[in-house]
């Protein structure tokens, strides 16, 4: 129960990682959303998700996290690839394993005609999970990474409302609380003689189970910081000042500047090879351009 | 500075009133302690001193109160903030921040002051509490005590007027208690800070101050300066609220004062007209028929039980610890080296600072935990191969937190929840029977949620025990409860020879209920025997940042060998006439908190 919070709390450290503006960071992981999702290339994509796994060895993150990070990166790759082999409808497709024949007893009329694993999937699969898992590392990284305060700091920084930011960060600070009491309120019901139900009908009375204590909890706590945040003034004044100034250092501006000019630059590429394959336009002076998109984008 | 005249409140959807025509006024500077049975509007009225109530909580507001001449009616709640500072029970439901500073900060930030004033504010706010040295601290990293005073740092760093303090100390142990007690005293007499501060631990809180406020079902019944408020003994007792021992003392044997303090009382003893004062003690009531609401009797909460708590204890081991090392996180054991053995019907009080262990060792018991080395076994299975559950109807669990058991939409259903899920016979009755030993068979179609505090924990318990298990756990039961509702719940593990393991920090009722105290210190028992040989080690208690009862300090300074007002009252009853005829012998020693002071030896 108490690891659900170390793993959910930053691990404040003086690592390059740590002393990165977390503005910088936050424009970081949007520049870094974008590529990915913009990408399509296998090799690529995998060299965007080892540079993100690098900053955890920057960051000296603890074996806890790191653990729990390889489990979320496990489960995340492997599923999507897992789905997208065996449910991937484009055309053409190349069955490369048979799970469930056609002609197969009531299973293959079930399946809508067998269900099998398809190599253009494996590979689609392999491309979405290293585009999730590239977001998913990167956003834990900054989490990990961040004091809370900072984080508000930061998204006040940019031009995120201070009410909206400080619900917001609140709610990541209660998080690892609300995980502990979940386990704690499964447990208390376990030793009652109850038996939770993951699956069926027994399913939606078990969450209800634990819902109601919980819920009812965070609202007691929500009561109690409301009024404690109300007693400290939040809000009196239309605008606020700050104890902590945030210092963009040159390296950030570097590191945010080539982020950004990436992004920008790969989507621009992107757009301009799609309309190329696509028969929107094209101009024999980009075939530079076309030739990058095809081979590393 | 507060002046409140014919207050009436309702909560939106209640028909019933909270507030019933409070009238109370209280000057700058004073140090009031506002006090009353769970539910009797307490901590309502703290929330309409800084126009929380009605601004932000709707509802039926009438009548008049005035901060420093201002209406709060007609104020706007932000500026109201500003002069009243709020402090509640639970300091992790009231700091949000990851580091000491930026808590600090946030509300002279809010207030708009510059960096440089901010800078200086949180310095000053954390001298004031003695908390300057954490000021990079993680929040996470602070002890139960020091996060309440930097729960009361955040609110001095805005220079409140008043500080509303709703049971800040009740989740501490005594040496945070103190702590956090002290520096309250100490701000509110040189800074003339105005101290309204709402606890049921009125023996404790007494002494810090000027002024005992109480309430009762939603009006306020008695208003007396502290120094006078116990020469009113029968109110207290009415009501069920828990009197310092040495008023009780005094009072039992008759002295016409009210000590605070075993110095206060020994001094008061020692006086020589204090002869004169005594009476001949009065008869103290029948431990066995001093139950429930009739405990309000005389004798006080130790004064009933030793003989009883000395009841032979039945041999068979039931659980049994070998070199247990335990925690929730290998390279930092919480437990280290516990060796322990349970027998039945045994009711074992574990003792120690915030941190000291006692909840883990409550959840290896429950399989909850499994051991990093040694062993556990609990009803003869070995707990490292056996998973919670495996347990269940065998081992009750209550939390401290009673609202992550509840989950029901009424307390009968709460009740009769274990015995359906476990196929046991007879439900109903298990469910009227627990609910009736817990006084809440009144409450028993209400919803859990909307209950009390106290009354939620008795349905947790009430739930537990409708199941019969035949060990029951309970972390911290006595947290925010009044005396009727402690002593109701004890009692009834008392009568039906339960095997019971219970954390508290409430010496008093440990002395009371236990047959056994262990006393825990960073993680191993450095005391382990009846209540009355753990009391007597001065350096264990002060290891474990518990302190003797007043009653037994007194005692050892008499020469008396008494561990609650009943047995001392009653030998110096036997030895009345031996007091009176022996000589005063007037001799300086010095107590436990280093206080000079004359004793009368008898």
């Amino acid at each position: 129960m108490i690891g659900a919070r170390s793993i959910a709390e930053p691990t404040i450290k003086d690592t390059i990682v740590h002393r990165t503006d977390p503005r910088a960071k936050i424009l970081i992981l949007i520049s870094t959303a974008f590529v990915a999702v913009t990408l399509d290339n296998p090799e690529t994509m995998l060299l965007l998700f080892l540079t993100i796994l690098s900053g955890f060895a920057l960051a000296r993150m603890p074996a806890i996290k790191l653990k729990t990070l390889a489990f979320l990166l496990i489960l995340l790759i492997w599923g999507t690839i897992y789905s997208q082999a065996l449910f991937y409808s484009q055309l053409p497709r190349t069955v490369i394993f048979t799970i469930i024949q056609p002609d197969f007893p009531v299973l293959g009329w079930l399946t809508n005609g067998g269900l099998f694993v398809y190599e253009e999937g494996l590979h689609h699969g392999a491309i979405q999970g290293l585009r999730s898992a590239s977001i998913l590392s990167l956003g834990l990284l900054i989490c990990w990474t961040t004091d809370s305060r900072d984080m508000l700091n930061g998204l006040v920084g940019l031009r995120v409302p201070y009410s909206v930011a400080f619900m917001l960060v609140t709610a990541v600070r209660f998080l690892p609380i609300i995980i502990t009491e979940v386990a704690t309120v499964i447990t208390v019901q376990r030793l009652r003689g109850f038996n939770p139900k993951r699956f069926g009908s027994g399913i939606i009375k078990t969450s209800l189970n634990i819902l109601t204590p919980t819920l009812s909890n965070c609202v007691r706590r929500t009561g109690t910081l409301a009024v404690s945040i109300q007693s400290r003034a939040f809000r009196a004044n239309p605008s606020r000042t700050y104890l902590k100034k945030l210092k963009f250092s040159e390296l950030d501006k570097v590191m945010v500047t080539a982020c950004i000019f990436a992004a920008i630059s790969i989507v621009i590429i992107k757009l301009l090879y799609n309309m190329y394959t696509s028969g929107i336009y094209y101009t024999s002076g980009l075939r530079p351009v076309y030739a990058i998109a095809r081979g590393y984008l | 500075m507060i002046e409140i005249k014919d207050l009436w409140y309702t909560y939106p959807g209640r028909t019933e009133p909270t507030l019933k025509g409070i009238n109370l006024k209280v000057k700058k500077g004073e140090f009031v302690l506002l006090t009353g049975p769970t539910g009797c509007g307490k901590s309502t009225l703290l929330k309409t001193l800084n126009g929380i109530i009605p601004h932000e909580s709707g509802g039926i507001f009438s009548g008049s109160i005035r901060i420093n001449g201002t209406e709060t009616i007609d104020s706007n709640h932000m500026e109201l903030s500003r002069g009243v500072g709020l402090v509640f029970q639970n300091p992790d439901d009231q700091i949000f921040s990851t580091t000491v500073e930026d808590e600090v900060a946030f509300g002279p930030e809010n207030l708009c002051f510059e960096r440089e004033e901010i800078d200086k504010k949180v310095e000053e706010a954390l001298q004031m509490v003695g908390m300057s040295g954490h000021r990079l601290s993680s929040t996470n990293s602070l002890s139960g005590g020091q996060k309440q005073r930097i729960c009361i740092a955040n609110m001095l760093a805005m220079m409140p007027e008043i500080l509303a303090m709703d049971e800040p100390v009740s989740q501490m142990d005594p040496g945070g208690t103190q702590e956090v007690l002290n520096t309250v005293r100490e701000l509110n007499r040189k800074l003339k800070i105005t101290v309204l501060l709402v606890e049921h631990r009125l023996h404790e809180l007494a002494p810090f101050a000027d002024r005992i406020v109480i309430m009762d079902g939603g009006k306020i019944i008695f208003d007396q300066p502290a120094s006078k408020a116990f020469d009113y003994l029968e109110v207290f007792h009415r009501l069920g609220l828990r009197v310092p021992e040495p008023v009780e003392l005094c009072h039992a044997l008759g002295i016409r004062a009210s000590p605070l303090s075993a110095r206060e009382a020994l001094l008061v003893l020692n006086r020589k007209n204090s002869k004169e004062n005594m009476i001949t003690p009065r008869i103290l009531p029948n431990p066995e028929e001093n139950i429930g609401a009739d405990t309000s009797a005389l004798a006080g909460p130790a004064g009933n039980n030793d003989s009883v708590n000395n009841d032979s204890v039945n041999n068979d081991s039931i659980i049994s610890i070998r070199d247990l090392w335990s925690g929730y996180d290998k390279n930092l054991m919480v437990l280290k080296c516990i060796n322990l053995e349970i027998h039945k019907e045994e009711r074992i009080a574990v003792m120690g600072t915030n941190g000291s262990g006692k909840s883990t060792l409550l959840l290896n018991l429950a399989a909850m935990l499994k051991p990093y080395k040694g062993s556990v076994k609990v009803l003869g299975e070995d707990t490292r191969s056996k998973n919670p559950y495996s347990f269940a109807g065998r081992v009750g669990f209550v939390f401290q937190n009673p609202d992550l058991m509840l989950f029901c939409d009424s307390a009968e259903e709460e009740a009769r929840f274990g015995p359906v899920q476990l196929k046991f016979e007879n439900i109903e009755e298990r469910a009227r029977t627990s609910l009736e030993a817990m006084s809440i068979l009144n409450l028993k179609q209400d919803l859990p949620q909307s209950l009390s505090r106290g009354q939620r924990l008795r349905t947790a318990v009430a739930s537990v025990l409708s199941i019969d298990p035949e060990i029951i756990l309970l972390d911290e039961p006595t947290t925010g409860q009044d005396r009727v509702n402690i002593e109701q719940m004890m009692d009834y593990f008392k009568n039906n020879r339960s095997t019971l393991v219970f954390c508290t920090h409430d010496i008093e009722i440990a002395m009371l209920y236990a047959t056994r105290i262990l006393v825990m210190n960073e993680g191993r028992i450095i005391a382990d025997g009846k209540g009355r040989e753990v009391i007597k080690n001065i350096e264990i208690l002060r290891k474990a940042s518990l302190t003797q009862p007043p009653v037994v300090e007194i005692a050892n300074y008499l020469g008396v060998d008494a561990f609650s007002v009943t047995e001392l009252v009653e030998m110096l009853a036997c030895r009345g006439s031996e007091v009176i005829n022996s000589d005063v012998i007037n001799s300086e020693v010095i107590n436990s908190e280093g206080i000079k002071c004359e004793v009368i030896r008898c």
